[in-house]
């Protein structure tokens, strides 16, 4: 059992390594997307928009393989693979992120803004100390579905041959041709996910102090 | 020099509906100014345009003194956030930050637009919150509040910006009619203290009773101005007299 137990350990390690970059790229980056595709300058949002689509639309393995190997093929550029993985996931993610911004921002009603233009708020602080906090507790039960998803996503970057949990689960079953690593990484991801949740419950929690 | 002057502004929306067809008026310090009139006359837009939520197609207005759009024309950005902040606005729906508790409501702008220190503007606040009746509201969310005590809270957040002068866009018709005394109640207190005020209102006999200058507006135009004693009780114009009649059942 440590024989199958042990090596899958060391792989979650990496893929929670990809879940938590990916995390800490993606976040940031839908907010320009969001703000792109909400442009009042018509050839911006267009832009953004149909970017969103293709991205959003479009399988993210296969995402992940053109990212790799389009820079291979047409401009024989080859870099780091797990480079590659996280700047597919974090530009998919992103997408997706940047439209339940785009919803919340969206769904905070006019008057906000109009209370913090006649006291006299900068823009910047209008979006820092009204905009953001509000959206922030409108979007959490979106992001949780989403950051859920991407820990099981993160088994996708196995088709770049990066060893992560799902791949040495798959190599350990074929070796040992058994099926209980593909069931032990189940266990695993459902472990990671159940993390995951509760940590969006809390935060939820935490954000009921007002309604 | 009057605290605030209007000078034919203009405005039409996207749609071509002309929602201010020429509107001039004065209104010096200290004095309170009641403006009246039926849905759509152009009331709320105008007191937006004054408090810079709306802009004007044409025309000047000036707040003590200095402009904040001449002849169509507005001014630097910087001016007129600097402008604006001599001008207190209240809003129908009172806007409160649903994030910030009734205390940080009155401080935040307090301490990050004036950059008032943190113990000044909590003094400041509690003050402004005695005197609305609402000193043991003061960790309390909007959420938690009723409509009346929202509104107390709303007023108290505009005053603790020590404006010049207070825009209240129809206070009391999102409460309750039992809510409305105390808002009323409070405007009544500020007048006292010789505050400048507009008040965009459908409360005819609170108008009468607290303005020092009533406007009668429809359709976009002044149609009568005046003290309220002749405004209300001496209506000039059919116009006014038939939206009086609905009042004097």
């Amino acid at each position: 059992m440590t024989k199958i137990i042990l090596p899958m350990l060391s792989a979650s390690v990496v893929s929670i390594e990809v879940f938590f970059l990916t995390l800490i790229f993606s976040v940031p980056l839908g907010f320009p997307l969001a703000a792109g595709r909400m442009s009042r300058f018509k050839p911006l949002s267009y832009l953004v928009n149909a970017f969103l689509l293709v991205i959003r639309g479009t399988p993210l393995i296969l995402q992940l393989i053109a990212v790799y190997f389009f820079p291979a093929y047409l401009f024989k550029i080859s870099y780091d693979r797990f480079v590659a993985a996280i700047i597919a996931l974090s530009v998919n993610y992103a997408c997706y992120f940047a439209e339940i911004y785009r919803g919340g921002i969206q769904s905070i009603p006019k008057g906000q803004y109009e209370a913090a233009k006649v006291l006299g708020y900068t823009r910047m602080q209008t979006f820092f100390r009204i905009v953001l906090p509000q959206l922030v507790k409108r979007i959490v039960p979106a992001m949780g579905n989403e950051v859920i998803t991407l820990v099981k996503d993160t088994a996708l970057v196995s088709v770049l041959g990066i060893a992560e949990l799902f791949r040495t689960a798959q190599t350990t079953s074929s070796r040992l041709f058994s099926t209980t690593p593909i069931l032990i990484a189940g266990v695993f991801y459902f472990i990671m996910n159940w993390a995951v949740s509760s940590g969006f419950v809390v935060i939820e929690k935490k954000l009921d102090y007002y309604k | 020099m009057s605290i605030i002057s209007v000078q034919h502004i203009k405005k039409s929306f996207s749609d071509g509906v002309q929602v201010l067809k020429d509107i001039s008026f004065d209104v010096e310090q200290g004095e309170i100014l009641g403006i009246i009139g039926p849905s759509g006359s152009g009331k709320s837009t105008m007191l937006r345009c004054i408090a810079q939520l709306e802009n004007v197609d044409d025309g000047s207005i000036y707040v003590c003194g200095s402009p904040i759009v001449e002849n169509g024309k507005y001014a630097a950005k910087d001016e007129l956030r600097k402008i604006g902040l001599n001008l207190g606005f209240v809003f129908q729906n009172f806007n409160l930050f649903p994030h910030m508790s009734v205390l940080q409501n009155i401080t935040d702008a307090q301490i990050h637009v004036l950059k008032t220190p943190k113990a000044e503007a909590l003094e400041i606040a509690r003050k402004l919150l005695a005197d609305v009746g609402l000193s043991d509201k003061e960790n309390a969310y909007p959420c938690e509040l009723s409509g009346g005590q929202q509104q107390r809270v709303s007023i108290a957040r505009s005053l603790a910006l020590k404006p010049k002068v207070l825009l209240f866009d129809e206070p009391t018709s999102a409460l309750d009619p039992e809510l409305t005394g105390e808002i009323l109640a409070v405007i009544k207190k500020l007048a006292l203290e010789k505050m400048t005020m507009i008040v965009v209102t459908h409360e005819m006999a609170f108008a009468r009773d607290i303005s020092d200058k009533i406007i009668f507006m429809a359709d976009g135009v002044i149609v009568e101005q005046g003290e309220p004693k002749s405004v209300i009780s001496n209506p000039q114009t059919d116009r006014l007299k038939d939206f009086l009649k609905r009042f004097n059942q």
